[in-house]
């Protein structure tokens, strides 16, 4: 390990530790932008030393050490090496070595996770064993603890929309899994659950989801996301003018509704709407081979509103938003707090989304945005031929979208909800 | 056809319990002589040159110690054909009768329209016992009507111990007609030979240590180190969180099929959690009252707690209140908790057992507290059972014969959880279920008499059904 940067700090700052399950410069996933939008802006702050754990989610070669520090003194990099899926269990017998290392050198007061995976739920009870003083906070992304199926409460056969979960009802969806193995598993996570001081929920839909499995709501906060400042100047389109632009960005896969986008895109050109333009930017690499088969097969056959613009990085969000008179969210799973809708809102681009979860409790009817009934291709072609036929709806939207989820806010809510702990 | 002496390279080396110098080619001095027509065993198959046809397979054939034979196959034949094992000087007659009639549907299909519906219960499982010569090649003789006989050679199944006695349940057909002996006098004589211990097998069992015992541990938990690797790190995590403070030290032992992984979850709990065990590795599946035993002699301490690997510490303090009754009465030598079951369905927890005080006559073996001299006092657990299931209820039985007692503490709790997944439909737990007949019917041989006594006294109106 490289020098104590501690040494340097002054000892009035409080010692924080942002651990997430990626790296951005690794992984472009929300969380993990989200947790390292965190420690940057607290480390230009004057109040926390904060040091920034990421995981590489590659596994670790031979010879290479558990934490790396290939980006600077304030960062670090774990490399896997062993880990159960199913209990969300670490097995990699050297983690616990390195986290004592890293804990006895920065002695954090707060260690707040966003998100338990690659660390493992374990990692909560080792921290309580090496530092008994110090505050563990997690930050609580999708519902993984919850729902085996990648934490997006849907069902593995058809993705419908999932309400609860139970060892029952999971057994039905793994059928190589016993309901024993459901029971169990919740028992082994919950039981490290305990040693949390607090959760930080990005949605209150998320938090009550949570909360319906077994966590008590009074240790639950709802606090959003803290994003990137949006770059300032980005001139917006106009709604009244030319073709209706709507957006779709993000990662694209069937859960995210492209599907549904698709469908409402035939119907519009089929009822002989030709004013409205859907742009998709996204990345689908990621998915599986079918779906990117079945993807690239619908593109072809597109209707002429269709246009796909291949994926982009981050820092050119804002910029490409801007250019949209509206957004579209149509995913089919019920989302916690999705960065594009926030992203949108930094724009003052009003978002059309799916009526369920996450998304219908950010986007607020007429005065963010618009729902349509999720997975359903009829309703968000409706839709946007009724918003196409009175975009003055969109231009009054988009002046007094109040930009409700700001940088300054969400940071201050951390650093105040840190005080509290 | 002209008889023509094999070398011994010419003969079916496997069929060998110890190589042979010469392949004995005398004709066998049975009762029945056929003459002219019966010619010597060559180490070939000849049932084809038979004027009949007889379809007979062997598909594994069980070498017991020291010189019995479990057969597994099956026989399309005459009913007046007969059927003769033989190995050197030892000639037994098989009857079919005496053994267990299994259902091959497999058999038919495969034979097609050659097949007679009616001979579906064709397979067999069949024990011979004084069968084998060491050292001298095992085959099968036929004779059928006319005086002609024909051979087949038997190839011995490298299987032995408990893998063998699964390899037996597998096949075994549990619904066989109760008049059918052969769970007593042949599955039960085979298995008896099977058990590795009672074959005497030395194991040198290898002692793996992770972390150092606390000062003055009081007990000392002893599990099985089973491959089933997600049920070690459930129990381990469930241990660590209640067993907070405790003196306490693991004992796993077992016999690991996939070491390597094994040993990497052993660090992993090491390292993330805080209780210190050892593991000791067998070698060889024993049987769970040996392993137990040897358990107690690797154990430092004065009582030690056997828990399954089914068995999850999901209720709060379950030990002490183990530990603290086998203290307070020096004539407990062992002590269970209450098992609940994780009935799944409403995420509660059920009772699968009420604390019924001490003086049970039948105790679940999931988990177990014992006083350690007393348990040395009355030999330890009995080795010839195997599956687990019954060793518990075996000691109590015998701590009653000796004055002294056991039961069920109702202060302590565990849980005890079936992970069967619907995947794989229990072809794993079917084995055991086999396992636990085999030791129930043992256990009931033993003490039948006694614990219907014993239920019976404590019936109202004592000794009436």
């Amino acid at each position: 390990m490289k020098k104590n940067p501690r040494a340097a700090t002054s000892s009035s700052k409080r010692s924080i530790v942002i651990a997430s399950h990626g790296h951005p410069r690794l992984s472009k996933g929300g969380a993990e932008n989200a947790a390292y939008n965190l420690f940057s802006q607290l480390a230009s702050g004057e109040d926390f030393a904060p040091v920034f754990l990421g995981c590489a989610r590659e596994p670790r070669g031979a010879l290479q050490p558990a934490f790396s520090q290939p980006y600077g003194d304030t960062e670090y990099v774990y490399s896997l090496s062993g880990f159960d899926w199913f209990k969300l269990a670490n097995r990699d017998p050297e983690f616990p070595a390195a986290l004592a290392q890293l804990v006895a050198r920065h002695k954090p007061d707060i260690f707040h996770f966003h998100h338990y995976l690659n660390f493992g739920v374990e990692v909560f009870s080792l921290l309580k064993k090496l530092a008994p003083n110090t505050k563990l906070v997690v930050t609580l992304h999708e519902y993984l603890a919850i729902c085996h199926h990648y934490g997006q409460m849907v069902t593995r056969n058809g993705l419908a929309p999932c309400h609860e979960s139970s060892d029952m009802r999971c057994s039905m969806c793994f059928a190589d899994r016993s309901r024993a193995d459901f029971y169990l598993r919740k028992q082994y996570i919950t039981g490290f659950f305990q040693n949390v001081d607090r959760f930080i929920a990005p949605s209150r839909f998320l938090a009550e989801r949570y909360t319906a499995w077994g966590i008590d709501s009074r240790r639950i906060s709802v606090i959003e996301n803290v994003l990137k400042p949006a770059p300032k100047g980005a001139i917006k389109a106009d709604p009244a003018k030319g073709k209706l632009k709507l957006g779709f960005f993000g990662q694209i896969s069937a859960l995210k509704g492209i599907n549904v986008l698709l469908d409402a895109a035939d119907i519009l050109e089929k009822s002989g709407v030709d004013d409205v333009l859907i742009e998709i930017h996204g990345d689908y690499s990621g998915q599986p081979p079918e779906f990117q088969a079945d993807f690239l097969e619908r593109l072809k056959s597109a209707p002429r509103n269709v246009a796909f613009k291949g994926s982009y990085e981050p820092e050119q969000a804002h910029f490409l938003m801007s250019q949209m008179h509206a957004l579209v969210v149509p995913s089919i799973w019920w989302e916690n707090s999705p960065i594009v809708i926030q992203e949108a809102f930094q724009c003052g681009v009003p978002v059309l989304c799916s009526d369920i979860g996450g998304m219908a409790e950010k986007v607020q009817e007429q005065k963010s945005g618009f729902h349509f009934k999720a997975g359903n291709s009829a309703a968000l072609a409706a839709l946007i031929k009724e918003i196409n036929g009175n975009r003055t709806q969109l231009t009054l939207i988009s002046r007094t979208m109040a930009d409700s989820a700001t940088t300054t806010n969400s940071i201050r809510s951390h650093a105040e909800f840190y005080q509290s702990l | 056809m002209t008889a023509r002496k094999k070398t011994t390279s010419g003969t079916d080396t496997d069929a060998r319990i110890f190589p042979a110098d010469a392949v004995s080619n005398a004709a066998p001095q049975s009762a029945d002589n056929y003459g002219a027509l019966r010619q010597p065993y060559t180490g070939a198959d000849t049932l084809s040159a038979l004027p009949e046809s007889v379809l007979v397979e062997i598909e594994e054939a069980i070498f017991c110690p020291p010189d019995g034979l479990l057969l597994l196959g099956w026989k399309l034949a005459a009913p007046d054909t007969r059927f003769y094992l033989r190995s050197g000087a030892s000639t037994t007659r098989l009857e079919f009768t005496d053994g267990n009639r299994i259902p091959r549907q497999d058999v038919l299909d495969h034979l097609g329209a050659h097949a007679d519906p009616s001979e579906l219960m064709c397979g067999f499982m069949l024990f011979a016992e004084k069968a084998i010569t060491l050292g001298e090649p095992c085959y099968l003789e036929v004779q059928v009507k006319g005086g002609h006989a024909g051979y087949k050679p038997i190839k011995l199944s490298r299987r032995r111990g408990l893998d063998a006695m699964r390899r037996a349940l597998r096949q075994l057909n549990a619904s066989a007609s109760p008049k059918n002996s052969f769970f007593e006098h042949g599955l039960a004589q085979a298995f008896a030979r099977l058990n590795p211990r009672a074959r005497n097998v030395t194991v040198a069992p290898r002692e793996l240590s992770y972390g150092q015992a606390r000062g003055k541990s009081d007990v000392t938990i002893v599990l099985p180190a089973s491959d089933d690797l997600d049920a070690l790190e459930y129990q381990a995590a469930f241990l660590d969180q209640t067993l907070a403070g405790v003196a306490a030290e693991l004992l796993y032992i077992g016999c690991q099929a996939n070491w390597p992984q094994a040993e990497a979850l052993f660090k992993s709990l090491r390292e993330k959690f805080s209780l210190p065990f050892r593991v000791i590795r067998t070698g060889e599946m024993l049987g769970a009252a040996a392993e137990k035993n040897i358990a107690i002699d690797a154990a430092y301490t004065k009582y030690l707690c056997f828990a399954d690997a089914g068995t999850f510490a999901l209720a709060g303090k379950w030990l002490q209140p183990l530990i603290d009754r086998l203290k307070r009465d020096g004539n407990t030598v062992l002590v269970a908790p209450t098992l609940l079951s994780g009935d799944s369905s409403g995420q509660h927890l059920r009772f699968l057992s009420s604390g019924g005080g001490l003086g049970q006559s039948v105790l679940p073996a999931h988990c177990l507290a014992v006083n350690r001299s007393l348990l040395a006092g009355l030999g330890n657990f009995d080795e010839a059972y195997v599956s687990g299931a019954f060793d518990a209820a075996d000691l109590l039985e015998r701590a009653k014969a000796a004055g002294m007692r056991g039961g069920v503490e109702a202060a302590s709790r565990v849980c005890v959880i079936d992970r069967a997944t619907r995947g794989s439909p229990g072809a794993a737990a079917g084995l055991n279920e086999g396992l636990k007949l085999y030791d129930a019917d043992l256990f009931g041989r033993r003490w039948g008499e006694q614990t219907k006594e014993s239920s019976s006294a404590r019936r109202p109106g004592g000794g009436r059904p």
